[in-house]
């Protein structure tokens, strides 16, 4: 990622009131708010931006004092991933690239670590990795919804896949997901594709695999498009889903018309593998 | 053992929309904390709540974190109560709506875990105190 500034940030010591402050922060547009120590610091994209909320902090609290400064635009992640490690899940590996170079590039999914989710340091991408290694054949069409990095992507590829559409919404993410499927030898069968899941899984349908690790009301919400896209015999793994949410997922899977057929539980998370009955 | 803190960290975000743009990446990535990992959780246990949330993370020295969400703002339960866009800017003179001591209540009790208050009185004192200064009229 490039350092220039990106973002202002806006530092409000409120005065006197400082949860006004901070729901005004919030009515002229902040995004967040970290409290830090007695001020509160937010980030806008322009100093447009950053004027609204100053307005809106002296406003709400006559004695607030606010002060602006260009922060650049880096990428956060660099000190998380000097902890990263190889994932070992079953026959594949995933590996940062400064990781991989003793490995076995048939079984080792190389992942940069980037902003974009899914760097096999998450128990839901471990699961899904782990399940998928007893659904994909040899030939299979496969989507992957939330793609993130294209990390489930790469290895349904790895595991035979012949086609791959690796579905992601957020633009942030889709340049690191090209870099990791170009890394990985697999850009003949994996394809990025940015934009609505529920949109575009029609479009690339029938596949006889889907994945998508993403929240539980989002699953919910994609059951019937992922119902309309699987061919007959096909599975899909659903993740992202939090283990005291299991049970409520189980009734509106069965309401659905869904066979539970493979659980993966790891943490506080929860994987599944499903078909239709 | 128990593991040891390194890092504290104390946000306002919006429940089920945690991203790792600033300030969730600027707060949490200092610390070296998987950020993603954090959004991902926060947003898994959020979603579905159309409100503000506070949210404390605590950071061990394994770059692991625990973290823990508040109640919402008593400004943020005052507004939807009585349903305004914002509060005012001049709260002393311009008012902006008002809400019932009932009203007042329900924040309250709401509130409760939350507020260093012994009686929920005091508490219904606080959020009073919240709402005249957002340009809110208490009534009973």
């Amino acid at each position: 990622m490039s350092d220039r500034a990106r973002w202002v940030t806006v530092r409000v010591h409120p005065g006197g009131n400082p949860e006004a402050v901070a729901a005004a922060l919030f009515d002229a547009g902040a995004q967040g708010v970290q409290e830090l120590g007695d001020s509160l610091v937010t980030h806008v994209p322009d100093m447009a931006a950053a004027n609204a909320l100053l307005c809106a902090a002296l406003a709400a609290s006559p004695d607030a004092r606010v002060e602006t400064e260009p922060l650049p635009d880096v990428d956060w992640s660099v000190e998380w991933k000097r902890g990263i490690g190889v994932q070992h899940l079953d026959r594949l590996k995933i590996a940062p690239p400064w990781l991989a170079a003793d490995l076995d590039p048939a079984t080792t999914i190389v992942i940069e670590p980037e902003m974009a989710f899914g760097t096999g340091e998450h128990a839901t991408t471990r699961g899904v990795v782990r399940l998928l290694q007893s659904v994909v054949h040899e030939d299979d069409r496969v989507a992957d919804l939330g793609a993130g990095s294209a990390v489930l992507s790469i290895a349904a590829a790895k595991l035979g896949a012949a086609h791959v559409a690796a579905i992601e919404i957020d633009h942030d993410a889709i340049a690191n997901a090209e870099a990791n499927v170009a890394r990985n030898g697999v850009a003949d069968r994996v394809v990025v594709i940015e934009g609505d899941a529920s949109v575009l899984l029609p479009l690339v349908a029938p596949v006889r695999v889907i994945t998508a690790n993403i929240i539980s009301s989002v699953l919910l919400g994609l059951l019937p498009a992922i119902r309309d896209a699987l061919a007959a015999g096909g599975a899909a793994i659903l993740s992202g889903i939090l283990l005291n949410e299991r049970d409520e997922m189980l009734r509106a899977l069965d309401a659905a018309g869904w066979r539970v057929v493979a659980e993966d539980r790891e943490d506080v998370w929860w994987s599944t593998t499903i078909t239709r009955r | 053992m128990a593991k040891k803190v390194t890092g504290f960290v104390k946000l306002q975000i919006p429940a089920g929309k945690a991203n790792p743009a600033p300030p969730v990446g600027t707060a949490l990535g200092p610390q070296g904390i998987n950020i993603m990992a954090f959004c991902k959780e926060f947003n898994s246990r959020t979603q579905g709540q159309d409100t503000i949330l506070p949210v404390e993370i605590t950071i061990f020295s394994d770059k692991s974190f625990t973290f823990i969400t508040k109640t919402p703002p008593a400004a943020v339960l005052l507004k939807k109560e009585a349903g305004i866009e914002k509060g005012s800017g001049q709260p002393n003179r311009n008012k902006v709506g008002r809400v019932s001591r009932a009203q007042v209540r329900k924040i309250a009790e709401l509130k409760m875990p939350d507020l260093n208050c012994d009686t929920i009185e005091s508490a219904m004192a606080m959020v009073a105190g919240a709402a005249r200064s957002m340009g809110l009229e208490v009534v009973d």
